[in-house]
């Protein structure tokens, strides 16, 4: 057997252990290192176990995760989300599947303030599933909308992984993040336009939320808004007014949250608690799981998956678009399995050049890209949106009611990076007029 | 069996709450930072060093083992609510067998590091001092060690005819709470 | 045989590419006995090449000793040194001197060094190192008081002295948030080697470059480690082919990195960024700095990384690099580069006896 072909056996294996509900980290971890073992030897596979758990870990920028999902419980426990959607619900009921819209807005606003989507589903899923789910939104549409609502925290600026393309492919980041931003609100925007048409089409999926408030009523409801507001306002006027890194946000965050909490007088132990259990069971849960992807990377890094994938990629044959296409779904079939970074890594390498020859532009690529790995944050089997969400709803609801919630989503996002594909200026007119 | 199952729990739940003090601390320590920087001009020594090889560390591995307690490890439940009961029972045995191995090699690989970090007396140096780092390298093997024991007294009372088919699952806000193992 | 190398830096970086002349030339020397695959990131990161390489995940090895401070103990001494480079009087060639005086010392005068790679398992042959460190900043630092109150990005003890000594305040960053700190204004400036102006397209958000302030450079590197299980494996003429590819690697990163400053500059002047060359008025002060902190660091370093011969080494060191000052002297082409270090240094390695 060649060596990608025993790569694909051990993928196979993969498939096969999650699809039977072994947990995900559990099965990366033995099917990496089983799979070291048998192509680099025990020495490999076995040192591999001891160098890669504390060195992913032990990261700087990844304390970003569990700070801002401590925010977020923090948030949700001490019922300061609750104004926020007695708001919503007055001035977006109009609307088919407003709180679904609302949402979807949350993550827009929280999308500029941090760099990864994973936190922005974890902050805005302790906040707004809750709400959607009792107002008989169907559990699908609404840890859908909030799991594929994340990914956008990677679109519009700032995005760790646009920074980190852009160190890899040489590509300035100011233009990467110009990018980012309108295919962020392209999604923004098309979510949303999915989520009125269905809710016209399917009424029972998200049932209308009482109409009768009037003007002053809506106005009056803004008042239970501030606690949030406070906080959004704190960490946006901190990051913008140069007082903090996106990194440190998350922890000046969560610290604001506490103080609005205790403020308001709704800081409790029991709330403190259940907020800390949560954060420190959702961020184990995650992390054995990153620690997991991170090993098989080295695994296809190290059976010569790369060299087969740009084999495949240029057998193709040679029109760009052909070519662009096959990255695509390449890109698709990996972000299955693989997290962004790890994703990146190994591929880049191999991916950059061609796409340079194809002619279209890096930049227009980075954007592409980020866009294709964050759609894999939320296919399955390993969606890690998908995953912080069932974290945050715990056994309210299954993961696969997660995975088909997200499929209507899914058609919008294959929609947009064909958009992209067909009609590039969509994504270059913004870096093009501000490079000029 | 009772015992050792309520010692377990309490264990797990023991480094858990060491790992929420590391998540008190970074919020904490991070936010004074910033303060000090940006209002005096006198930034902490040390915040990423203490916050990349301390608080992560033990906000990632110490809570593996109430995670596991709980049933609150991610799985994918797609094919698993089609199958006939014995099946169910059969894979979430395999699960807690695996789940042993795995979490039983990392706990010995990476304690065997542990071990060399601390003959070493591995340290970082932040401006004038000497920090030493290799406690940091004890909390994985710690981590994962639990998580095999609870793996494994879960593995055991799976074999049991009386096992549910289910497992034990929590529900939001009460992970942690029970004293109780399946 | 097929040899893995692990850089993690990207593959069009200085040392992305000075990888591929490596692979290339290890090829050629061993008639294709050894063949050698460069992995730029995917196989160990930079923190993760020490232990990854020591356990065998990767044969060859770009490994950065400040990350792990108590197994590199000595080794770290000789990068700490580095801001003596400031004190030449020949400028363009403080780069060269240093990558071959820190080789030269590690294989000849310090046994300890040797220890300490050989039991993380590795065998050492040689290495490169960067360009000088400059600042990239938001506005004009033009005179050394211009940085008075300064909040500035440095990385390593003695730039957080040498931020302090000028009353600037020292933040220290991980270089991957250097870009998003400067484009909010969390950090003033940023002490970089000017190629990382490149690297991290630091032309978006700076506006003011000043060359060679603070000065010194990176040296804590080890270029081209090999597994030393995989190293005792092979044939003597299979680790002279090594030791030849490892004097390229020397030549080719610290070469390519001086090559990239000059772009960096040019791509900064054409995109109106302002460059600052320091004059006399400038560099007295950093001078009389650096004497100082000489001083200060062997103390310094002597109570916290306890290495016995500190007083020693520092002593020693300072002739060895003025050794190579005088060798390097006038270089002009890689290829001259590669052959003094050849010549003075690499060719006198044994492969016969060493590192076994
Ligand atoms: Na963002
Ligand atoms: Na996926």
């Amino acid at each position: 057997m060649s060596e990608l072909q025993i790569a694909f056996v051990f993928l196979g294996i993969l498939f096969t252990l999650i699809l039977i509900r072994i947990p995900i980290g559990i099965s990366l971890i033995l099917v990496s290192f089983g799979g070291l073992w048998s192509q680099m030897g025990w020495n490999v596979a076995w040192g591999s176990l001891g160098v890669v758990p504390h060195s992913f870990v032990s990261s700087w920028v990844l304390s970003a995760i569990p700070a801002f999902l401590f925010m977020g419980f923090i948030c949700y426990h001490t019922r300061m989300t609750q104004g926020l959607f007695q708001a919503a619900q007055m001035w977006l009921s109009g609307l088919p599947g407003g709180l679904a819209i609302a949402s979807i807005l949350g993550c827009s606003g929280f999308a500029a303030v941090t760099g990864s989507s994973l936190a922005c589903s974890a902050a805005m899923g302790k906040i707004a599933i809750p709400e959607m789910m009792r107002h008989r939104y169907s559990a699908e549409l609404a840890t859908g909308t909030v799991a594929a609502a994340g990914t956008i925290g990677a679109l519009i600026p700032p995005s760790i992984l646009m920074i980190l393309y852009g160190i890899i492919s040489r590509q300035p980041v100011s233009q990467l993040f110009l990018g980012g931003l309108v295919i962020g609100v392209v999604t923004m925007l098309a979510y949303s336009l999915m989520i009125m048409i269905r809710v016209k089409l399917n009424p029972a999926l998200a049932p209308k939320v009482g109409n009768t408030a009037t003007w002053a009523e809506r106005f009056a409801v803004l008042s239970g808004t501030w606690p949030v507001f406070v906080i959004i306002i704190g960490v946006f006027a901190g990051l913008f007014g140069g007082i903090f890194t996106p990194t440190e946000a998350g922890a000046f965050g969560a610290a604001l949250a506490c103080i609005v909490a205790l403020l308001r007088r709704t800081m409790t132990w029991a709330a403190l608690r259940a907020a800390m259990i949560e954060t420190l069971v959702t961020t184990a849960s995650l992390m054995i799981i990153c620690v997991g992807a991170s090993l098989l990377a080295r695994f296809l890094t190290l059976s010569g998956t790369g060299d087969a994938l740009s084999d495949f990629i240029l057998s193709f044959g040679a029109s760009p678009y052909v070519i662009i296409f096959g990255i695509v779904l390449v890109y698709l079939l990996l972000g299955m399995v693989l997290e962004p970074i790890g994703a990146m890594l190994l591929t880049l390498p191999i991916v950059i050049p061609v796409v340079a020859e194809t002619g279209f532009s890096l930049i227009w690529f980075g954007v592409v890209l980020t866009k294709l790995l964050e759609i894999g944050m939320i296919t399955p089997p390993v969606g890690m949106n998908v995953f912080v969400i069932k974290g945050v709803v715990g056994d309210q609801v299954k993961l696969t009611t997660i995975f088909r919630g997200i499929l209507w989503f899914l058609v919008v996002d294959l929609l947009i990076v064909l958009l992209c594909v067909i009609w590039p200026d969509i994504i270059m007119f913004l870096p093009e007029m501000m490079a000029r | 069996m009772t015992a050792l199952t309520l010692g377990l729990t309490r264990l797990s739940n023991w480094t858990a709450a060491l790992a929420a003090v590391a998540v008190a601390l970074l919020v904490l320590h991070v936010t004074i930072d910033v303060i000090m920087r940006y209002f005096f001009n006198a930034p902490l020594a040390g915040t990423i060093l203490y916050v990349a090889s301390f608080y992560m560390v033990a906000i990632a591995f110490l809570p593996q083992a109430l995670t596991e307690k709980d049933d609150a490890q991610i799985s994918v439940d797609l094919l698993y609510d089609f199958f006939p009961p014995a099946l169910r029972r059969a894979v979430l045995s395999l699960g807690y067998l695996l789940t042993v191995i795995a979490a039983g090699l990392l706990a010995v690989r990476t304690g065997q590091e542990a071990l060399s970090k601390y003959a070493l007396g591995t340290f970082s140096i932040e401006g004038q001092t000497r920090i030493a780092t290799w406690p940091s390298y004890f909390l994985p093997p710690l981590g994962f060690g639990l998580m095999t024991l609870v793996a494994f007294c879960r593995f055991l009372l799976s074999l049991s005819p009386s096992a549910p088919e289910m497992p034990r699952t929590p529900v939001g806000g009460e992970t942690g709470d029970g004293e109780t193992m399946p | 045989k097929n040899l893995n190398y692990a850089h993690g830096y990207p593959a069009d970086s200085a040392v992305g590419k000075a990888a591929v002349t490596f692979a290339e030339q290890v090829e050629k020397k061993s008639d294709a006995a050894l063949s050698v695959k460069p992995f730029a990131m995917s196989l160990l990161s930079l923190s993760e090449t020490g232990p990854g390489l020591r356990d065998g995940m990767a044969d060859i090895g770009y490994v950065l000793t400040p990350y792990y401070s108590a197994e590199y103990a000595t080794s770290l001494l000789l990068h700490e040194m580095n801001l003596l480079v400031n004190l030449g009087q020949d400028k363009g060639i403080e780069s060269f001197a240093y990558a071959g005086a820190i080789a030269d010392y590690t294989l000849n005068s310090c046994p300890e060094c040797q220890t300490e790679f050989a039991a993380q398992n590795q065998v050492y042959t040689g290495t490169g190192v960067t360009s000088l460190y400059g600042l990239q900043c938001k506005s004009p630092v033009a005179k050394i008081e211009d940085l008075a109150g300064k909040r500035v990005r440095t990385a390593g003890a003695g730039f957080v002295r040498f931020a302090e000594h000028f009353k600037a305040v020292a933040v220290p960053l991980p270089i991957n948030e250097v870009y998003e700190a400067l484009s909010q204004g969390v950090i003033d400036c940023a002490m970089l080697s000017t190629p990382e102006l490149i690297n991290y397209n630091m032309f978006d958000v700076v506006t003011d470059v000043t060359l060679n302030v603070p000065g010194g450079l990176f040296a804590g590197v080890a270029g081209t480690n090999v597994n030393r299980s995989v190293w005792q494996a092979l044939s003597t003429e299979e680790r002279a082919a090594l030791i030849w590819g490892a004097s390229h690697m020397a030549a080719a990163m610290t070469w390519n990195f001086v090559e990239q400053e000059a772009e960096a500059i040019r791509m900064a002047e054409e995109k109106g960024i302002r460059i600052h060359t320091p004059d006399e008025a400038m560099l007295a002060p950093v001078r009389a700095f650096v004497e100082n902190d000489l001083k200060t660091m062997v103390d310094v370093f002597k109570s916290t990384y306890r290495v016995e011969r500190t007083a020693e080494i520092a002593a020693e060191f300072p002739a060895v690099l003025e050794r190579w000052r005088g060798l390097v002297k006038g270089v002009g082409s890689y290829e001259d580069l590669q052959k003094i270090y050849w010549d003075e240094l690499y060719s006198k390695i044994d492969p016969a006896t060493y590192g076994l």
